[in-house]
């Protein structure tokens, strides 16, 4: 039994009442989206748990160019969704397809995996490049950027994660992602997403997060700044490449030494962004 | 602390008893239905694979409680009127069987896969496979027999 102090289980079928069985809950009582790792974690300190898997929150819809994801939607529902393929090229499929194995993607959500904020997660740095939007329920609807989910003072408890919007681009951006990892369905060694945007050839945007480094994944604001008012060669990448591995700070885990991570940065922000160029060079006609 | 659950089995309605906290993985091998394998317990194998609501999952991550409602298929509903399921015959004739330990899963993905995509390419079958480990056939006749497994579906489906 993985969860063996578990004494309380509900899957309410509305917001309000998720939220007030949330509160009345107490200390040990847990969201749970699809659960894979909340169950995998074992945790002895989860005594009560509120399934989100009633509220209707698994959807994927094209809103003017936007992507509208429910929080309970799976990893796989979202890779096989059209508007996930006619969004950017399909960057967030192709990263999705490097997520796990199909038997975890068609259980974990896009949710669970935003809100879990495991360091390893890939999904958390291309939503941030991307820029995504997101809103939570704590009684109230709040919406905010992705990126305040991940601010140090940020402040969950209570409140449900119920949509993330990627939002729409506007002409002349590509993003990409890339991953390192021991084997095919392993988690992340590293990982990296990129944005940029261009106009007239030159880059006026970009956003680079490196993960799993292996802390959570954090913007590498050095590394956009190389490429701003970059026409992008070679050269402008190498130099994004240079400032990131100066200034990723990484460290040692089980799945590779801070000196080996700090090989890899360099490699993953100038494959990512050669990627990015690939497609913005095949979407100019 | 005891829960009872209603889930459909293979088809059959019926209400399970189960501990809280336990996963869906316990509650099926308790039930008696030992195709759903205890392998590595940690969503890596794939042998414990099943499907609820039409899509392969790793059983040992699924709480039993969410399953509640909802329909479980293993190995064991798959036999109709005395005859092998098409993804079972096609593994068989394949020779993609060797000591059985992850088959039950393989078949389990093989079917989850052809059911969003009648017709997938290699590359797609060995993708949908990623999660499940086999020590014994090196899956190259496994994906040879989710392929014709796949061709036998379309010669039914035609005809």
């Amino acid at each position: 039994m993985q969860l063996t102090h578990l004494r309380s289980y509900a899957r309410p079928t509305d917001l309000d009442s998720a939220v007030d069985l949330l509160r009345e809950g107490g200390r040990g009582t847990r969201l749970m989206a699809g659960g894979s790792d909340l169950v995998l974690s074992g945790s002895n300190e989860i005594t009560g748990l509120v399934d989100l898997g009633g509220l209707g929150l698994d959807y994927v819809e094209e809103r003017d160019g936007a992507v509208a994801i429910g929080a309970m939607t799976t990893l796989t529902d979202l890779l096989e969704s059209p508007a996930a393929a006619a969004y950017l090229d399909g960057v967030v499929p192709e990263m999705l397809r490097r997520v796990g194995s199909p038997l975890l993607r068609n259980v974990a959500t896009v949710g669970g995996n935003l809100v879990r904020k495991q360091p390893w997660s890939d999904v958390i740095p291309l939503f941030r490049a991307l820029g995504a939007s997101f809103t939570l329920f704590d009684g109230e609807e709040r919406t905010g950027s992705i990126n305040d989910l991940y601010a140090e003072a940020a402040h969950l408890k209570g409140s449900i994660l119920t949509e993330v919007v990627l939002p729409r681009q506007p002409a002349g951006v590509a993003g990409a992602f890339w991953k390192f990892t021991r084997s095919a369905v392993d988690v992340a060694a590293l990982n990296c997403a990129a944005l940029i945007q261009t106009e007239n050839g030159t880059c006026i945007r970009a956003r680079i997060f490196v993960g799993a480094t292996p802390r959570l994944a954090a913007a590498v604001p050095s590394a956009e700044a190389a490429l701003v008012g970059t026409d992008l060669s070679t050269a402008a990448v190498a130099a994004a490449a240079r400032a990131a591995a100066d200034d990723v700070s990484t460290g040692d885990d089980l799945r590779a030494t801070a000196a080996y991570r700090t090989r890899l940065v360099p490699v993953g922000v100038t494959r990512c962004l050669e990627d990015a160029k690939r497609r913005l060079e095949g979407a100019t006609p | 602390m005891k829960q009872m659950i209603a889930i459909t089995i293979n088809g059959a309605r019926c209400s399970v008893e189960t501990e809280l906290g336990e996963t869906l993985l316990e509650v099926l091998r308790r039930e008696g239905l030992k195709s759903v394998k205890l392998g590595c317990d940690t969503g890596d194998c794939g042998a414990c694979a099943v499907l609820l609501d039409g899509s392969a999952v790793d059983s040992c991550m699924v709480l039993a409680a969410t399953a509640e409602g909802k329909e479980v298929v293993t190995v064991e509903g798959l036999e109709h009127d005395g005859h092998l399921h098409l993804m079972q015959q096609a593994m068989v004739d394949a020779g993609g069987v060797q000591c059985g330990f992850c088959t039950p899963g393989i078949l389990m993905s093989g079917i989850g896969l052809l059911s969003r995509n009648p017709d997938p390419s290699e590359d797609e079958v060995k993708e949908a496979m990623a999660g499940n480990l086999c020590r014994c056939t090196g899956y190259v006749k496994q994906v040879d027999a989710v392929l014709a497994a796949a061709r036998l579906q379309a010669g039914e489906t035609d005809a």
